[in-house]
């Protein structure tokens, strides 16, 4: 009976590939392996083997590519979102997934498999994932500040600041905006006419994020007394307002407040 | 009639988003546009939602009426000419402003834009006109608009505004000519599916021009849809889908909406409806119209003329399923797409999970599970690898008892008005409280 052998990777995309760099290049056996993110593991087993990952950019870019080449964008966009969750288990499952596409024949149908634990929860992972995504597309609210910067700031349980980057930046072309994650400290920020970037919060003039513009306040007053009267009081149903848009996401969306 | 001048934009603001709060449709969908690159604005097909009001609606587009001054007099509608409601009108100007504003701020996928009738139908869609026509050009809005078109309008004015918007409607009101005639004299069928008719046309021509030329403009890209009061006049929902399964077939339309009647005006030729709008019943129209337009479902097949409504327990494919008991079990490793999607508890999505996954090995229930398929729904109407779920009998009255023993039976869309709402129709077949032997069977089968 061999040991087990534990990767500790950072919560990060390029993290986990990395990982899944190293086991490969160790060629330990695979069914002894695992990949764990580190920063949700208190219980260290014992027998196991621990091995802490160090992010290299170019490992990680070696995987991606890889997979791109061998799996096809629609397979390696779940991996890519999966890996981007708030789930404990995210590394193993991308990891085993990744191993049973290397030897699968139709590794472009991947996804489709699942029947298979692993690729099942890849699945789930990279849908919740989306679905943050989608949710946050329409929930996201600006604040037009006194430097005409737009800023808004969200709290999601997945990384996801990168995927709707994007959209907005299709959306408000001509604008300066950020989106800020508050949990994790990163946003993402758009110069006018520019591509967006994502930078280290620290980095953020907390103070001029509170200079609202003065026209702010007269818009915000409008779209609080048109979510008012646009509901009909005959059909309230604040269960089914609950259920379509959560208290998460109500915490930082300014009609309720 | 007092109209205001001098009104603030607030107070205009809440009239006019208060009068057209009962216009159902506030999709953003139908359309993919990609920014410019340089004016504010795109469009994603699959629609967006920025808000959910209190009663759990959507809230995708800035839904305003330009005014909500009528010349009309529709018994059902709040804004009728013979109603003492406060009058205002936005100018063009305004709503533009508005909707940059909101839109900027990411409150909203765009406008939705109808009007009171002023002076005249197409007056007043010259007015609304006017105000996209200002709102594309001078404000280079790229994002969604929906306007209503007012029936009787011009059709060189429906073709002009048609090249500017995203989406239209005509608004069939009632279910049927005669019901129109009674609550909305003003108006006609004729009238109504006259434009509907035109926008069907110019949609289908401009489609062919764009096939040729790649840059020729578009004409209503996000398609025409429309919507009708439920529960106003007495019509059956056999009729109404019926209705709503023409307008698909013969005028393409993307969506029929379906609004429960919500009792604003005293008038005797209106139904009291005592338990509130019935929302039940609105919602077994939506669920029958997926039913139409995703599950190859035909309108003869849910309802017949000795049949003319829903039931009221359970849902339309539920219930058709137990009225058609001799084609299940369904073998879930065997059967084609199409038979798959019409066993309760499995949508679009897992059907097409199940044709795709099962190429690579046989599926067992946890595998069909985990794609999604409601197993508690379903259980009593499939086999996997041959065998059933549990011991389950394939018997009418068993499978209806375990089915309303379900948590879920009462949807979460009507749960707080519905068991008012059941006692006024009188067709519910089952006791929904099983029989305390029967109980006991059920929790034996499922051993």
């Amino acid at each position: 009976m061999m040991n087990k052998r534990i990767y500790l990777c950072e919560d990060s995309v390029e993290s986990i590939f990395t990982g899944v760099y190293n086991a490969w290049e160790d060629r330990y056996p695979k069914e002894f392996v695992e990949l764990s993110v580190n920063s949700y593991e208190s219980n260290y087993e014992l027998f196991s083997e621990y091995i802490n990952v160090v992010t290299d950019f170019d490992k990680a870019n070696r995987v991606a590519k890889t997979l791109e080449l061998k799996f096809g964008n629609e397979v390696y966009t779940s991996i890519y979102q999966a890996a981007l969750s708030n789930a404990k288990d995210k590394a193993q499952a991308v990891f085993k997934t990744i191993n049973i596409g290397l030897k699968s024949k139709r590794p472009r149908q991947l996804m489709e498999n699942l029947q298979d634990k692993h690729i099942c929860r890849v699945f789930e992972l990279s849908r919740a994932v989306f679905n943050e995504r989608s949710h946050l597309l329409g929930f996201v609210r600006f604040k037009e500040l006194n430097s005409q910067v737009l800023c808004s700031v969200i709290e999601p349980k997945n990384n996801v600041v990168m995927l709707i980057a994007p959209h907005f930046a299709d959306r408000l072309p001509g604008e300066k905006w950020m989106i800020y994650d508050k949990g994790r400290n990163i946003a993402v920020i758009h110069e006018k006419g520019e591509q967006w970037g994502v930078i280290k919060s620290e980095k953020l003039n907390f103070e001029m994020l509170k200079q609202m513009s003065d026209s702010e306040k007269l818009f915000e007053a409008w779209w609080k007394g048109f979510c008012e009267s646009i509901s009909i009081k005959e059909r309230k149903n604040i269960k089914l307002q609950k259920q379509n848009l959560p208290l998460r996401f109500q915490e930082n969306m300014v009609e309720f407040h | 009639m007092i109209i205001q001048e001098n009104m603030s934009v607030m107070e205009k603001l809440e009239i006019l988003s208060d009068a057209a709060k009962y216009d159902v449709a506030c999709t953003s969908s139908g359309v993919d546009r990609k920014g410019d690159g340089i004016h504010m604005g795109n469009s994603v097909a699959s629609g967006i939602c920025h808000s959910f009001s209190a009663d759990g609606r959507c809230i995708s587009l800035l839904k305003i009426l330009f005014t909500n001054e009528c010349i009309f007099d529709c018994k059902y509608c709040i804004n009728r000419s013979s109603n003492d409601v406060k009058r205002a009108s936005f100018t063009p100007d305004e709503v533009c402003e508005l909707t940059m504003g909101f839109y900027r701020r990411n409150y909203i996928e765009g406008l939705f834009l109808s009007s009171g009738i002023l002076e005249s139908p197409n007056f007043t869609l010259d007015l609304i006109y006017q105000t996209i026509f200002k709102l594309r050009t001078q404000y280079h809005f790229n994002g969604y608009i929906h306007v209503k078109v007012i029936p009787g309008a011009e059709s060189e004015l429906i073709n002009k505004l048609g090249f500017l918007v995203d989406r239209m409607s005509v608004n069939l009101e009632l279910p049927t000519a005669d019901s129109l005639k009674m609550l909305a004299p003003h108006k006609s069928r004729k009238n109504i599916l006259k434009p509907m008719r035109q926008i069907q046309t110019n949609i289908i021509h401009n489609k062919n021009e764009l096939m040729v030329y790649k840059k020729a403009p578009s004409f209503v890209p996000a398609g025409q849809s429309t919507q009708m009061i439920i529960g106003a006049t007495p019509e059956s929902d056999y009729q109404i889908v019926s209705v709503a399964e023409n307008l698909y077939n013969k005028f393409n339309l993307k969506r029929v909406f379906y609004s429960a009647f919500i009792h604003v005006n005293e008038d005797a030729l209106l139904p009291a409806l005592p338990g509130g709008p019935p929302l039940l019943r609105e919602h077994r129209l939506y669920q029958a119209d997926w039913l139409l337009r995703f599950y190859g479902f035909k309108a003869d097949e849910l309802l017949s003329e000795s049949r003319p409504n829903f039931n009221i327990m359970l849902d339309p494919k539920c219930d058709w399923a137990l009225r058609h008991l001799e084609n299940f079990p369904v073998e879930i490793n065997k059967a084609d797409y199409f038979t798959l999607l019409r066993v309760p508890g499995i949508g679009n999505k897992s059907a097409q999970r199940i044709v795709k996954a099962r190429l690579q090995a046989a599926l067992d229930f946890e595998d069909i599970k985990r794609m999604g398929v409601v197993l508690k729904r379903a259980l009593y109407f499939i086999s996997c690898k041959g065998r059933m779920m549990y011991r389950t009998k394939i018997e009418e009255d068993y499978i209806t008892r375990n089915l309303l023993n379900l948590k879920e039976r009462i949807p979460i869309e009507v749960s707080q008005t519905s068991f008012k709402q059941m006692s006024l129709f009188d067709d519910v077949r089952f006791n929904p409280q099983p029989e305390t032997l029967d109980h006991v069977q059920s929790l034996y089968g499922q051993m």
